[in-house]
C-alpha cells in the first residue's frame, strides 16, 4: 500500500482535488436545479417508489419527459443516489460529480496508455480536474456527462485490454451504456467505435470471427432500447438537426469549425447561460500555447497508432454537435473531453524539453503566472458572478416559491402558478415531493393536479374558495401579496398573492 | 503538380473575402468602463475591495478584450470564408512548417493580425492571409 501511495501521491493529490472542485457546496452551484435535472430526479424517484416513470410507464427505456425521449439510463442512475441522499439537489447533481471525478482518473489511464509517460498522463489529469468545460457538466446533472464517462471507460478498457477478451467485452458493454445515455450518443458512439477499430485494424483482425460476433452482439442488443422506440428517439434529433434548414450542409461545416473557434474555446464559453461561466472561455487562456505545441508536435512526432487515433478522436468528437444548431455547443462537443487535455500536457512536455534554457524558464513562468490568475478568477466568477448572473438560466426561485407554500397549502382550495419561467408542474412534483402513484393516473394533463393549476397570461378562477397566485414581476396578480422572492442579483422571480 | 498548386492558388486569390469583425483599439477602449462597472457592481459591497481590483481592472479587460478581437481575426471560420477549405488547409500547413523549422518567425507571424487593430484597411491582412496560404500550398507541393 506504502508503494502504491509513494509512486501515485500525484495522482491521489489530483483526484482529491477533482472530488473537492465537484462536490463542493453541489447543491447551491449552480444556483438551482433546472427544470431537465428536476424531471430526472422527479423520474428517478417515480421509479424507485413505483417502479414506473412519471407517465406510469413500468420501468422505460426511454424517459418522454417533456417529449423529447431521452434514454433513461441517466435516469436509473440517479435511483440510488436519491435512495440514499433523498430528492433535493445532492441527490441529483452526486451522480454526475461522482462520474466526473471518475473521467478525470479514466483520463489518466487513457493518457498513460497512449503516451507511455506518467507525466503526461498526470498532468492531462490534473488539466482536466480543473477543467472549467469539465467542472461546469459535472455539478450538473446532464445525461452527456454520463456519455462521455462510459465512452471513456470504454475506451479505456480497450486500450488496456491487449488479449483479455473480458475487457474487451467490459470495453463493449461500456459502449453499449454511453450510446444509451445521451441523443448525441447515437451519432457519436457509432463513430467512435468505426474510428477505434480503423486505428487498431491489427488486433482487431487477430480477433476469432465468434469473439467479434460476441462483441458485436453486445452492441447490439444496446442499440435495442432505441430501435423499439425509433419514432421516438428521433423527435429531438429532427427538432434540432441541420438537415431541416435550407444550407444545411453549410450549417453543418461551419458549426464544426465553430468548435475550434479560439473565442469559443478561450474567450467567450458557449453562449447558453448553463453551458459556461460569462467572461470565461471553455479553456483557460494558459493552455493556449500547450494546445499550439502540443498539436504541432503530436502532427510532427506522429508515429503511435494511439496518438493518431488521439487526433482523430478530437477532429471526430465535434460532430455530434455540428449536426444540430446551435453551434458551437459545449455540451453536445463534451466527447472532446479528454483530447484537448492530453494535447496540451503533450504541449508542456515540449515547452520543458526547450533547448535554449533562459526561453524555458521564461515561458514556464509566464504560464504558471498566468494559470494562477486564470484559476482564482474562474473560481470567483463561478462562486461569485455566476450565480447572480445566470440564476434565471436554472429557472431559480421554484423552490423557494415551495417552500413558501407547503405550509400554508391546507388553506387554499387551488394553487395557480404562472407557467412562464417553463413547466412549473415539473417543479411541484419535485419540490412537494407529490406522490408519483397518486400523480402517475392523470399525467397526461400538464395544466394541474391536485389543487394546483398551471396558466400562461392570466388565470381565470375555476373553483370557489381562497386561492394563491404565483406569477412573475411583471404578471398581473391579485392585490394581497404574501410573498416576494427574488434572484441573487436582486431583482424579482416571483410574487405569491392571495385571492380571496 | 505544378498544374495543381496554379490552380488552387487561382482559387485561394480569387475567393471572396468576408469582412472581419469590426474589433480594433477604438472598440477594446469603448469596452472598458462599461465592463469594470458592471463587473464590480456584480462583485457587491460585500467583496473585498482586493479582490475586486485584483479580478476586475483595467489590465485583466483590455486583454480579455484584445484577445476577443484578435481571435477574431485568426477564426477557423473566417479562414475558411476568406481563403476557401483549401486555402484555410494551406494556412495551418503554412503555420505548421514555420513553427517546426523557423520558429523564430512564429513570433513574427503571430503579430499580423494586429494590423486589423490599427486603422489599416483589412484588406491588408486579407492579402497577407492569401500569400501565406499559397506559400503553405507550395511548401507542401514542394515536399510531396
Amino acid at each position: 500500500m506504502q508503494k502504491f501511495k509513494d509512486k501515485n501521491y500525484l495522482l491521489i493529490l489530483i483526484i482529491f482535488l477533482a472530488l473537492i472542485l465537484r462536490f463542493y457546496q453541489l447543491g447551491k452551484y449552480p444556483p438551482s436545479l433546472f427544470i431537465d435535472e428536476l424531471s430526472n430526479g422527479y423520474n428517478a424517484y417515480s421509479i424507485l417508489k413505483t417502479g414506473r416513470d412519471e407517465y406510469g410507464n413500468l420501468l422505460p427505456l426511454i424517459i418522454k419527459s417533456f417529449g423529447d425521449y431521452n434514454p433513461a439510463l441517466s435516469v436509473y442512475t440517479l435511483i440510488p443516489s436519491i435512495a440514499a441522499f433523498g430528492l433535493n439537489e445532492t441527490g441529483v447533481r452526486f451522480p454526475s460529480a461522482l462520474l466526473g471525478t471518475l473521467t478525470v482518473i479514466l483520463t489518466y489511464f487513457i493518457a498513460l496508455k497512449i503516451s507511455h509517460n506518467q507525466k503526461i498522463a498526470q498532468v492531462s489529469a490534473f488539466l482536466l480536474a480543473i477543467a472549467p468545460w469539465h467542472l461546469q457538466f459535472s455539478r450538473y446533472d446532464h445525461e452527456a456527462n454520463f456519455m462521455v464517462f462510459f465512452s471513456a471507460l470504454a475506451i479505456t478498457l480497450f486500450l488496456f485490454a491487449k488479449k483479455r477478451f473480458l475487457f474487451l467485452i467490459s470495453s463493449a458493454f461500456s459502449f453499449g451504456l454511453a450510446f444509451n445515455t445521451y441523443h448525441a450518443a447515437k451519432v457519436w458512439v457509432p463513430l467512435f467505435i468505426l474510428c477505434l477499430i480503423f486505428w487498431h485494424q491489427t488486433e482487431m483482425k487477430e480477433l476469432k470471427l465468434k469473439k467479434i460476433a460476441i462483441l458485436f452482439l453486445i452492441l447490439s442488443l444496446f442499440t435495442l432500447p432505441i430501435l423499439l422506440n425509433i419514432k421516438n428517439s428521433l423527435i429531438r434529433g429532427q427538432s434540432t438537426g441541420v438537415f431541416k434548414e435550407e444550407k444545411s450542409l453549410e450549417i453543418f461545416f461551419s458549426g464544426y469549425l465553430s468548435h475550434f473557434s479560439p473565442n469559443f474555446l478561450f474567450i467567450n464559453g458557449d453562449s447558453i447561460g448553463r453551458h459556461s461561466v460569462e467572461g470565461m472561455g471553455e479553456l483557460y487562456v494558459f493552455e493556449l500555447p500547450l494546445l499550439f505545441f502540443g498539436l504541432i508536435y503530436l502532427v510532427h512526432k506522429i508515429k503511435e497508432k494511439n496518438e493518431k487515433f488521439l487526433l482523430t478522436w478530437l477532429l471526430l468528437s465535434p460532430i455530434p454537435a455540428a449536426l444540430a444548431t446551435p453551434s458551437p455547443h459545449a455540451l453536445r462537443s463534451l466527447t472532446i473531453i479528454p483530447t484537448l487535455w492530453i494535447i496540451s500536457a503533450y504541449g508542456l512536455k515540449k515547452m520543458m524539453s526547450l533547448k535554449n534554457i533562459n526561453l524555458r524558464y521564461i515561458a514556464l513562468t509566464g504560464i504558471f503566472l498566468i494559470f494562477i490568475y486564470n484559476l482564482i478568477t474562474y473560481l470567483h466568477l463561478y462562486y461569485v458572478h455566476y450565480p447572480k448572473i445566470k440564476a434565471l438560466d436554472w429557472t431559480y426561485g421554484y423552490k423557494q416559491v415551495f417552500e413558501f407554500i407547503k405550509p400554508i397549502e391546507s388553506r387554499y382550495q387551488a394553487i395557480a402558478i404562472s407557467n412562464y419561467y417553463g413547466w412549473p408542474y415539473i417543479a411541484a412534483l419535485f419540490y412537494l415531493k407529490f406522490d408519483p402513484d397518486q400523480y402517475q393516473k392523470q399525467s397526461q394533463d400538464k395544466s394541474g393536479f391536485y389543487k394546483y393549476e398551471f396558466f400562461k397570461d392570466s388565470w381565470q378562477k375555476t373553483k370557489p374558495g381562497k386561492a394563491l397566485v404565483v406569477t412573475p414581476q411583471w404578471q398581473g396578480h391579485p392585490p394581497t401579496v404574501l410573498h416576494q422572492i427574488y434572484f441573487p442579483n436582486g431583482d424579482m422571480a416571483f410574487r405569491v398573492s392571495e385571492e380571496k | 503538380m505544378r498544374k495543381a498548386v496554379l490552380i488552387f492558388s487561382i482559387i485561394i486569390v480569387l475567393k471572396q473575402f468576408s469582412q472581419p469583425a469590426n474589433c480594433n483599439f477604438e472598440t477594446v477602449r469603448q469596452a472598458i468602463a462599461p465592463r469594470i462597472f458592471a463587473e464590480q457592481t456584480t462583485d457587491g459591497k460585500t467583496q473585498s475591495v482586493v479582490i475586486t481590483r485584483f479580478l476586475h481592472n483595467k489590465a485583466g479587460i483590455i486583454g480579455s478584450e484584445v484577445g476577443k478581437c484578435y481571435f477574431s481575426y485568426i477564426d477557423p471560420i473566417f479562414l475558411v470564408n476568406t481563403l476557401s477549405i483549401f486555402g484555410f488547409f494551406s494556412f495551418l500547413y503554412f503555420i505548421y512548417d514555420l513553427t517546426l523549422n523557423r520558429a523564430q518567425l512564429t513570433a513574427v507571424l503571430v503579430l499580423f493580425p494586429f494590423i486589423a487593430f490599427y486603422s489599416f484597411p483589412s484588406i491588408i491582412l486579407i492579402i497577407i492571409y492569401k500569400l501565406f496560404a499559397i506559400i503553405g500550398l507550395t511548401l507542401f507541393a514542394l515536399k510531396k
